[in-house]
């Protein structure tokens, strides 16, 4: 199956079997050396990527999907700003997540503070149970909402500045 | 540095390895599919020389040739263009197998290890059995740990000489291994540590196994290699058994303790675990007359690794769950108890000094307060078999354990591991180890920093000496070696180095042991710790909840104490994980670090004390939700639903 998609910032073609996960395309076909688990859907949430600005687990994602969307893997977002506020809140509340799932929990916090920028009424609970995706227990839940409710604000006060 | 510019993904060759399906039996061959001569495979009688690696003190064969040992056991590698391709061919690779008739349990390896201590005779078997006794029991079976997390070995060559990039906590048996069975000379191999976070040693044996299979196939088809796999644990199977008996005054008269160690098919360091298990389960109270014995077993189950500790942290946990069970009387709780005991120390003995244990005691009785321990404890205890359908299905555990780090004395005496401070003749520190962790760096210049530069006020920079092949080999990164052994050693060099820097004409090196070898006792306590759990059984999944956790740490010279909290926070979790328990969404970390700040004091193992205080909290909280006196770990809604109903028959 031919699939056009734009992975991180490049605008690709491939020629792919249509139900090989994003997972093993990344590995694989594209050797992208962030995304490094394939937990075959056991949901070990350790190979987040930003789907449209998304958080999704690649290994959910069959290639058929990935036609016209654009993904971003940890390789180019560790490199944007978003990713140095994360930094900023890991060091701030005194907790960074393991080497393990560091990537994918970097990227599952960026969706998330994206979430609570647009509705910051969201329930504790919903954002606990997103994190919650990550099957290493490197941290506790109450250290990460501290740090998804930290970048939310660093966001947000960005924002305003920019207004 | 080598790097891998010199190939893409089109002329580099991928490799998969096949594991055995089934556990112990003979190994009679391979059913082949006919595959073409773009794949190539490597199997155990191919390997010139040795079909093993030479760890520590043992050997691991790299393959199974003739008899599977364990179910996981590597069968061959197979290489191909491509990892999907390989991965397609392998799966229609059969082993050939016969079952093996004599199927035995595990048997003893070596020789137990047996210390006592005391003033007082072993009393007789007569005499015990008139004296009033209690026992415990501790259990933590055996475990697979597979991580979804691939990582890469690379291996290629480089002119004469080889570059193998790995994740690895030890890259001196790569280096060993890669030249004994491709014949390059240890001096032109390079190695490339990958950046790695081991959960459970999990980069310590299995990365040398790889690198050696990688080596071997670059050499063979002079292609750039790339294997892929999975990080896997395993951890050996503890059982401990703990029996104190009273004299006719209630005094503890006796303490008789027996552990056997199932370390799988090849066990590591047996000696050295021997040494370290003896140290946890000392008591950490007065007692007339101490015996241990720590038997180790081979079995047919996937070779054990370090798992954070060489069996320190569930012998220490043992002890824990056992002193719980002290108190005779219901009035009495584990911490009131500990409390009513005698001030003063532990009695001094080979493996750990004397440990002054009412100096805790105070920071014991803070997490006790915060935590309402023994408000809980006794409500728990009362409500047992009043509560509801199920019974009380919460519980509450306490537990306490002394820090250790690094190998033994005796082992230090024998290792190799060294490193080496120089002071070079442009008045620079460089330190030479291959031991070379950033959070350890830091550590290290700054006690440089206080004993040389700061003291004469010279101006001085620390050099740390890049890893190659003249890297002084430190030995594993496990066990906190590198920050608890290795730190104060550095520090009495330093001080020999400023003390004759003016002295003597520079360059002055010194070289040491990353142990002491002159310590008076096997390990020096460092760091002490006690801990509470509370936690519920889910009515709904028979899990265990973690509901709360009260830490308390005493330390020594403690550099960074968000670095120290987060690493303790980290270690608890993930003890926490391994022993089966989940955590609630409210559950919180309850910290609290004092620091000794002792000159002479050495940074306490945080591994350790994590895993023996979380260990030994999380059974004693489940012994009390459950009801049974010995559930074994790790443990999940199977085993809890069994202990709970066998309860409910029980009554």
């Amino acid at each position: 199956m031919k699939i056009e998609c734009v992975i991180d910032g490049k605008m690709l073609s491939l020629n792919l079997n249509s139900n090989k996960p994003l997972s093993l395309v990344l590995q694989e076909d594209l050797d992208n050396s962030t995304v490094n688990a394939h937990c075959r859907g056991r949901l070990c949430g350790l190979c987040a990527v930003l789907m449209d600005n998304e958080a999704v687990l690649s290994c959910m994602v069959p290639a058929f999907e990935l036609n016209e969307k654009e993904i971003r893997t940890f390789e180019t977002f560790q490199k944007e700003r978003s990713m140095r506020d994360i930094e900023r809140a890991y060091d701030e509340v005194g907790v960074k997540p393991c080497e393990t799932c560091y990537q994918s929990r970097s990227i599952i916090i960026e969706s998330l503070s994206n979430k609570l920028l647009e509705r910051p009424n969201t329930p504790s609970e919903q954002i606990i149970s997103e994190l919650s995706v990550i099957d290493c227990s490197c941290m506790d839940t109450e250290d990460m909402l501290k740090i998804v409710k930290r970048v939310t604000d660093l966001k947000r006060r960005r924002n305003v500045r920019r207004s | 540095m080598a790097d891998r510019k010199g190939f893409t993904k089109y002329n580099i060759q991928y490799g998969l390895i096949l594991r055995s399906p089934i556990g112990h039996s003979k190994l009679l061959g391979f059913n082949l599919p006919n595959l073409d001569k773009s794949f190539f495979i490597l199997k155990g009688e191919d390997l010139e020389g040795n079909n093993s690696i030479s760890f520590i003190d043992g050997d691991i064969p790299i393959f199974a040739s003739g008899e599977i040992a364990y179910k996981g056991q590597p069968l061959l590698a197979l290489f191909g263009t491509d990892f999907e391709s390989v991965e397609i061919a392998l799966s229609k690779i059969t082993p050939i197998t016969e079952p093996i008739d004599e199927e035995s349990g595990p048997t003893e390896f070596i020789e137990p290890y047996e210390y006592s201590f005391g003033k007082e005779q072993i009393p007789s078997d007569e005499e015990l059995s008139k004296m009033r006794k209690t026992e415990s029991e501790f259990t933590f079976n055996a475990t697979l740990f597979s991580n979804p997390y691939r990582y890469a070995t690379y291996a290629w060559l480089d002119g004469k000489g080889i570059t193998i990039e790995s994740p690895s906590q030890w890259e001196e048996p790569i280096r060993k291994n890669v030249s004994y069975h491709t014949g390059i000379s240890e001096n032109l191999i390079e190695i490339i540590n990958q950046k790695h976070f081991s959960k459970r040693d999990e980069y310590l044996i299995t990365p040398v196994i790889f690198s050696v299979i990688a080596a071997i196939a670059a050499k063979k088809t002079g292609l750039p290699t790339r294997m892929r796999s999975v990080a896997r644990a395993a951890r050996p199977q503890f059982k401990i058994k703990k029996t104190t008996y009273f004299d006719e005054e209630g005094n503890m008269a006796f303490e008789d303790a027996d552990m056997s160690v199932d370390q799988g098919a090849y066990p590591i360091a047996p000696h050295e675990l021997q040494r370290q298990a003896m140290a946890g389960l000392l008591p950490l109270y007065r007692v007339g007359r101490f015996r241990g014995r720590v038997s180790i077993l081979k079995s047919f189950n996937a070779p054990a690794s370090f798992s954070g500790g060489l069996g320190y942290p569930e012998a220490s946990a043992a002890s824990s769950v056992h002193i719980s069970k002290l108190p005779m009387k219901n009035t009495l709780t584990p911490i009131q108890y500990f409390d009513s005991f005698d001030s003063g120390s532990t009695k001094f003995n080979d493996i750990l000094p004397s440990i002054d244990i009412s100096e805790y005691q105070d920071s014991i009785e803070k997490i006790s307060e915060l935590s309402s321990y023994n408000r809980k404890w006794m409500t728990n205890s009362l409500m047992k078999s009043e509560f509801g359908l199920m019974g009380n299905i919460r519980g509450i555990g306490f537990a306490m354990a002394v820090g250790i780090a690094g190998f033994s004395t005796t082992f230090a005496k024998h290792s190799p591991f060294e490193a080496q401070i120089t002071y070079t003749q442009k008045h620079n520190i460089s330190l030479n180890t291959s031991g070379s962790s950033s959070r350890d760096i830091e550590y290290w210049k700054s006690i440089i920093e206080n004993e040389i530069v700061e003291k004469k006020g010279s101006e001085g920079a620390f050099i740390f000496i890049e890893r190659s092949s003249d890297t002084i080999d430190s030995g594993p990164d496990t066990l906190n070696r590198f920050t608890s052994c290795l730190t104060p050693q550095l520090k009495e060099a330093a001080m020999k180095i400023d003390s004759i820097k003016d002295k003597e004409k520079p360059p002055i090196s010194i070289r040491f042991k990353v142990e002491n070898p002159n310590s008076p006792c096997e390990f020096e306590p460092s760091g002490f710790g006690a801990e509470i759990i509370e936690l519920s059984i889910s009515e709904y999944s028979y899990k265990p909840v973690v509901r709360n956790i009260w830490a308390t740490l005493n330390l020594d010279n403690v550099i960074n104490t968000k670095d120290v909290k987060e690493r303790i926070k980290r270690h608890i979790l993930l003890t926490l994980e391994e022993c089966g328990a989940v955590l609630s969404n409210t559950c919180k970390i309850n910290l609290s670090i004092v620091d000794h700040n002792k000159n002479d004091g050495i940074l306490s193992s945080i591994v350790a004390i994590a895993k023996s205080m979380t260990m030994g909290a999380f059974l004693n909280a489940l012994k009390q939700a459950t009801g049974k006196e010995s559930p074994e770990l790790p443990t999940g809604a199977v085993n809890i639903e069994s202990l709970l109903s066998g309860r409910s028959n029980e009554n």
